[in-house]
């Protein structure tokens, strides 16, 4: 069997200033711009899809955290949103984006949830199940499936245990993957090669059809004239320092951005294109997450097991979703308590620990992204407003609960103020705190909203295909096109309207 | 890539943060730390090289500046202990990022010495399940 990145440019490849041209090109390779490739190329159009990281092989990731952040992360892993708090929020950069290092969870957004984008976010053709033919598609494409029981490992389990004693439902996560065994490196990239991201996924379906994947090109701007859209203009970069090399112009009648939701406003105010409305780059959305961990008695080895095998949308729509959890070591002790032989304490104890985490779909707080006063990366603001905070607080109570019920003897609950670890008896010192956005470290991952869609030019970027209002041939396929939170991890629907921007280029749907 | 001063502060806080003893026995020296602190900070972008070196500044002369005692590195070993004490459980929120973030990078490097990992029982296993029933 070929490699899955057969045919892919990278820096190495790049002899001189490139200048190509094609019908399409399509400005990053995460969950939008990777199947918005595929989708495309799969209909007949000669496309050409460009990645500012480089391709990542399974022999290339790192069981060290540290080596591993430092080369799929934007700005070394140390991306913060400042605001009412320092925010951490990671954003992956390699072929493959964000699917490389997420956790492989897919999941649809209930119709609810769309039916709130359609009548609250002036989207009225997405309401529940406008996008079930996509949706279903790209599952089919990668695989989408619940984790198996074989692959669970006690830090699962005892999360589900915990729910069945409460009566809280909770389901194996549906995850795009296949032939996964467990390892728990799901955030450091799979060497196993399971995880179906873009890059394994949909890459070599853009290259067996005739298309051209470039990494190691930052595309800088947008060309246009007359309001039409022409290509793009870039440069080559080394790999992790950045380092500019060749100048890169593509020329294209159609150009798809799907560079994220922090990089693409900052190419559309780079280019003037996608700014009239003045909303571009505001309106950041994110899901803000807090994690405990739960101590057991019993031996856990969180070590073992998927990622995040299972999860709760029980209290979906309070606004909250419960997850298990897993990351290296060093970013999980984030959440311990205290330094020296305290941490040391808590460290060695890893094997009968089991991390559990609430993310909440956030309607009060919002962002946005800027240009920097210097530097290429975007200055990011996030106020997480104290009704958001008090979900996440209460969700914290919830996984205590959980935890305790599945028999933990104690949990770290990780707020400033509240003892740690607490007894079953001390859960109401977390549920009477007072707690506010500067008593944790809430992380935030999933993060939309930047160029929302919507009917209306002058209070959205693109519309429900898209499609930029005041350029022609400009359309965006990554998460900043969200008009709200869809409540759960943004990869499967981000995806699924990829799709339909891909079938709406093609002149379908 | 860290001037001699950065070196000293790293290596102080290191020790601070993980003395030798307990349930690891290895100290932040022993473990490397100040090694892979200066490879971490090669690799890092930098605008993200300069905020960690004003981390490392302010670490130093927040002593000085909120609890009127001497820098950092100049204090007894039991002093920079009792200063990120001070730090962690600050009511002012800025001194308890500062100790997070120091925190943080620190673990990092600890818990990418092998060793230290093994205790963790961070043991690289890509299928665990195999064989089992």
């Amino acid at each position: 069997m070929s490699h899955p990145h057969e045919g892919v440019l990278g820096f190495a490849d790049h002899k001189g200033p490139i200048r190509l041209s094609a019908d399409v090109i399509v400005v990053g390779s995460g969950p939008g711009g990777g199947v918005a490739a595929m989708e495309l190329a799969a209909r007949g159009h000669d496309v050409i899809l460009v990645e500012e990281g480089p391709a990542f092989s399974s022999s290339d990731f790192d069981f060290e955290a540290g080596a591993t952040m430092r080369k799929l992360f934007r700005e070394s892993c140390t991306r913060v949103m400042q605001g009412n708090g320092f925010f951490p929020t990671m954003q992956a950069i390699g072929l493959g984006g964000g699917s490389l290092v997420n956790s492989a969870i897919s999941i649809r957004a209930p119709g609810w949830v769309l039916d709130k984008w359609a009548n609250e976010h002036d989207t009225p053709r997405l309401g529940a199940g406008a996008l079930d033919e996509d949706y279903a598609a790209v599952e089919r494409a990668l695989g989408v499936a619940p984790t198996p029981e074989a692959v669970m490992g006690e830090r699962n389990l005892v999360f589900k245990r915990g729910c069945d004693a409460l009566g809280i439902s909770c389901e194996p996560t549906p995850r795009n993957v296949r032939g996964c065994k467990g390892s728990a490196e799901c955030f450091t990239g799979c060497r196993n090669g399971a995880k179906q991201s873009t890059d394994v996924a949909c890459v070599p379906a853009v290259i067996s059809r005739g298309g051209r994947v470039l990494t190691s090109v930052r595309v800088e701007g947008v060309k246009s004239e007359r309001g039409r859209v022409t290509g793009v203009v870039g440069h080559v970069v080394e790999p992790f320092t950045g380092k500019r090399g060749y100048s890169v112009e593509l020329d294209a009648p159609i150009v798809v951005l799907a560079a994220g939701c922090m990089a693409t406003p900052r190419l559309l105010e780079k280019s003037r294109l996608g700014v009239s409305s003045g909303h571009a780059g505001r309106h950041l959305l994110a899901h803000p997450g807090l994690a405990v961990c739960a101590l057991f008695d019993h031996v856990i080895n969180p070590f073992e097991g998927a990622t995040q095998g299972y999860h709760s949308l029980h209290f979906l729509e309070q606004g909250m979703k419960l997850e298990v959890l897993w990351g290296p070591p060093a970013v999980l002790s984030v959440r311990f308590p205290g330094f020296g032989n305290q941490l040391k304490s808590h460290l060695v104890a890893f094997d009968r620990m089991a991390p559990f985490d609430v993310i909440t779909n956030a309607p009060h707080s919002e962002g946005e992204v800027r240009g920097a006063p210097f530097g290429d990366e975007p200055m990011i603001t996030y106020h997480l407003d104290d009704r958001d905070m008090a979900t996440l607080q209460r969700g914290l109570v919830i996984l205590c609960e959980i935890a305790f019920a599945a028999g933990a003897r104690a949990v770290l609950p990780g707020v400033h103020g509240v003892p740690d670890p607490i007894g079953r008896d001390q859960l109401h010192l977390l549920r009477d705190a007072r707690v506010t956005a500067k008593d944790v470290i809430a992380g935030a991952n999933h993060v939309f909203g930047t160029t929302r869609m919507g009917q209306n030019p002058r209070t959205s970027v693109c519309d429900e295909w898209g499609r930029v209002h005041d350029s022609r041939g400009l359309y965006i396929a990554d998460t900043g096109t969200f008009p709200g939170s869809p409540s759960v991890n943004p990869m499967l629907t981000c995806m699924a309207l990829a799709r339909r921007t891909a079938r709406r280029i093609s002149g379908e749907g | 890539m860290l001037t001699s001063i950065e070196q000293r502060i790293v290596a102080a806080a290191s020790d601070a943060m993980f003395p030798r003893g307990g349930a690891i026995e290895q100290s932040g020296s022993d473990a490397g730390v100040l090694d892979y602190f200066e490879k971490m900070l090669a690799e890092m972008p930098p605008k993200n090289r300069a905020l960690v070196r004003l981390l490392l500044a302010f670490i130093q002369l927040s002593p000085l500046v909120f609890f009127f005692k001497a820098p950092f590195t100049w204090q007894r070993d039991d002093d920079r202990v009792a200063t990120l004490e001070a730090l962690s459980v600050s009511s002012i929120y800025f001194l308890r990022v500062t100790f997070q973030s120091l925190r943080a990078l620190l673990s990092i490097a600890y818990l990418a010495n092998d060793d230290v990992a093994r205790q963790v029982g961070a043991v690289p296993n890509l299928s665990p399940f195999e064989g089992r029933a």
